[in-house]
């Protein structure tokens, strides 16, 4: 397949690629100033945004990496994304009608503004590169995956076509061309994912298939024949899914592309709302994409097919094509291709808005709105082509780069912004020292294992098992959650401005000193961080069998 | 100014302390609302969303026997009860949840406008 060229595959992405364009040029004639280009003038409803949300939480991830995962750790790769799902009610209990309510335009600006601190705002822009780099790599992986199948061309040639392309419609659209894009992608990519499933489960016998989230549920037994440990929840140390908690739920408070969706809101209540229905939606397409992981590795089992774990990452269009044909493979392209462009967006919306308004807007804050305007397009249409060169060394697996993004964002932005909102008494200092331990203890680890090709275990004996370095995760977070309380309090508090804009963000008219302003939060914080870490190194020989 | 007057002014004065004193008894009890309700709900999720995974795992000589000869002997709709209760609760449990508190949530800002 990879050698021809697959004309369905061109016609259904050539399709997605043209109306995504479109849309592009219609956003462009909606934005007016720097707010219409940055939050599309916060003007979006909550069906609008809880549908654009979820393109942008579904990236290639979900549609190419997940399925791979399930295939190399089966019920691992289920509890991750069960975390994922669940983290979008946390993003909404913790931060998103709060921070709609700052009227920031960006996470750095919220860091800048709440922390009372330039520096900690030109600090974030730099973490906010990293991780958003992090997550564009992978991203754009999956469009090289994606065009190498159409086209029959090299990964290379793929990642710099699909890179360009998006640079194109996110520089012309702005906020408004994102949105309503990432909207239309939603809808591509609920019919693209839900109907090749169907399909697939049909083929393979299930009565279900009609409902693929619970529709495979007949060929349990046979499954637990064929693979016994498919549905095995102790292969790993229990340390392994406190870790994925931590990072999926404080990863998504800090990953700077999806808090950006909560400053496009019209008010608090839209953006409640449209993170409910975001997590609905999400979860049916994470419930379907288990049930394609299960098929796949069904499929595997029953018919003796052996893959390369190297083309892990493609195995949802070897199975579409396998029991669906060639016309269902097209619209899983289409999908995919919609998943990918939909989070490229918003994470070059994001970097090109962090670079303009957080980092060049603080050091020459005089400068013409109409001139930051046309900067802004141009720095967006730069950092398009930067992060699109960069992706030309992808790495070997999807989800794992998306996977330190999270970690990272989670340490280094996901708890300064919780603290933030939740408790007055967090101020600079703190806030400096949680985002640079957070981002050292997770950014360092990363560094050691995936630059330089460390073992994991051979930085430390508790890294062990199928993905361990992850565990990583469950000590960085914590971390800096202490340094940030610690600091905070032997440092003086936050002047009262920033206290009040506390009650602000809680939507309160008037100011009173004892809300958010206890004790029991941040020592509750604390003895929690403080036994999560013990609980990662001390209990590790009582638990040592597990992951042997 | 009359003796009438002033007690109508010290009146209308102490009504409005009371509204004031009542207003702010109220606020302070949507202020511990909004809290609990975070907290609860917040807790609930991180049960829902994975974490359960990890009570499986730590009770798993208690619940299933040493972990090769580990069996699920509960199925609901053809799934072992651990993995269902996985896929069910990190999706509809925790859309339930968020629709709860994001209605509790409107009430109290409703109040507040």
């Amino acid at each position: 397949m990879s050698e021809t060229i697959f004309i369905p595959g061109i016609i259904a992405s050539v399709i997605v690629l043209a109306v995504s364009i479109l849309i592009g040029f219609w956003g462009r004639k909606l934005t007016n100033n720097l707010a219409d280009y940055y939050v599309a003038g916060r003007t979006i409803g909550a069906v609008n945004n809880g549908f654009a949300m979820l393109s942008l939480s579904l990236s290639l991830t979900t549609f190419l990496g997940l399925t791979a995962l399930i295939i190399y750790g089966f019920y691992l790769a289920v509890a991750i994304y069960a975390s994922f799902t669940a983290a979008f009610i946390a993003m909404l209990v913790l931060a998103a009608p709060y921070l709609r309510r700052h009227r920031s335009f960006t996470t750095m600006n919220f860091i800048g503004d709440r922390f009372y601190s330039r520096n900690l705002r030109l600090l974030s822009v730099v973490i906010m590169l990293v991780v958003s780099i992090l997550y564009m790599v992978a991203n754009i992986k999956g469009v090289g995956i994606i065009f190498e199948m159409m086209l029959g061309l090299p990964e290379f040639w793929g990642i710099l076509v699909g890179g360009l392309v998006v640079t194109i419609y996110v520089t012309i659209g702005g906020m408004y061309g994102v949105t309503y894009n990432q909207t239309f992608q939603s809808l591509v990519m609920l019919f693209a994912v839900m109907l090749p499933v169907m399909i697939i489960l049909k083929a393979l016998g299930a009565s279900g298939w009609w409902f693929p989230p619970l529709g495979y549920g007949e060929m349990v037994p046979a499954m637990v024949q064929l693979t016994p440990h498919y549905f095995f929840p102790f292969i790993v140390h229990p340390v392994w899914y406190i870790a994925v908690f931590l990072g999926s739920f404080f990863g998504i408070i800090g990953l700077p592309h999806f808090v950006m969706r909560f400053f496009t809101v019209r008010d608090a209540k839209e953006a409640r709302w449209s993170t409910v229905i975001c997590a609905f939606l999400v979860g049916i397409i994470n419930t379907s994409v288990y049930a394609v992981g299960f098929a796949g590795v069904y499929y595997m089992a029953t018919h003796g097919v052996q893959i390369d774990p190297r083309h892990y990452d493609r195995f949802v269009f070897i199975l579409t094509e396998a029991l669906a044909g060639s016309g269902w493979l097209a619209i899983a392209i289409a999908g995919a291709l919609a998943a990918a462009l939909s989070t490229i967006a918003g994470l070059l919306m994001i970097m090109g808005a962090g670079l303009v308004h957080d980092f060049y807007g603080v050091l020459r804050p005089n400068t013409n709105p109409d001139k930051m305007l046309k900067l802004a397009t141009w720095v967006m249409f730069g950092v398009g082509i930067v992060s699109t060169l960069i992706s030309l060394r992808p790495p070997e697996f999807i989800l794992v780069t998306v996977m330190w993004a999270f970690g990272i964002a989670g340490a280094a932005f996901g708890v300064p912004i919780v603290l933030g909102i939740w408790w007055k008494r967090a101020n600079k200092e703190g806030a400096a020292a949680g985002m640079i331990v957070g981002f050292l203890t997770s950014f360092i680890p990363y560094i050691l294992i995936e630059i330089l090709a460390w073992e994991p275990t051979a930085i430390s004996r508790f890294l062990y098992g199928p993905l361990g370095w992850v565990k990583s995760i469950a000590y960085s977070i914590p971390l800096a959650f202490i340094a940030m309380v610690i600091v905070s309090w032997l440092t003086k508090e936050p002047p009262l401005e920033v206290r009040q804009q506390v009650d602000k963000m809680h939507g309160w008219s008037d100011y009173r000193e004892e809300r958010y302003n206890g004790k029991v939060l941040p020592v509750i914080i604390l003895i929690l961080s403080i036994l999560c870490i013990l609980f990662s190194f001390t209990l590790y020989d009582i638990f040592s069998k597990i992951g042997s | 100014m009359d003796l009438f007057q002033v007690k109508k002014e010290g009146c209308l004065f102490n009504i409005l302390c009371l509204c004031a004193a009542k207003g702010m008894v109220i606020k302070m009890k949507d202020y511990k609302t909004e809290m609990w309700i975070t907290v609860i709900v917040f807790t609930l999720v991180v049960l829902t969303g994975g974490i359960l995974s990890v009570f499986f795992v730590l009770g798993k000589d208690v619940f299933f026997g040493p972990s090769p000869n580990f069996k699920p002997h509960t199925h609901v709709l053809g799934f072992p009860l651990h993995y269902f209760l996985l896929l069910i609760l990190s999706w509809i449990g925790v859309t339930v949840l968020g629709g709860i508190w994001s209605f509790v949530m409107d009430r109290i800002d409703k109040k507040e406008v």
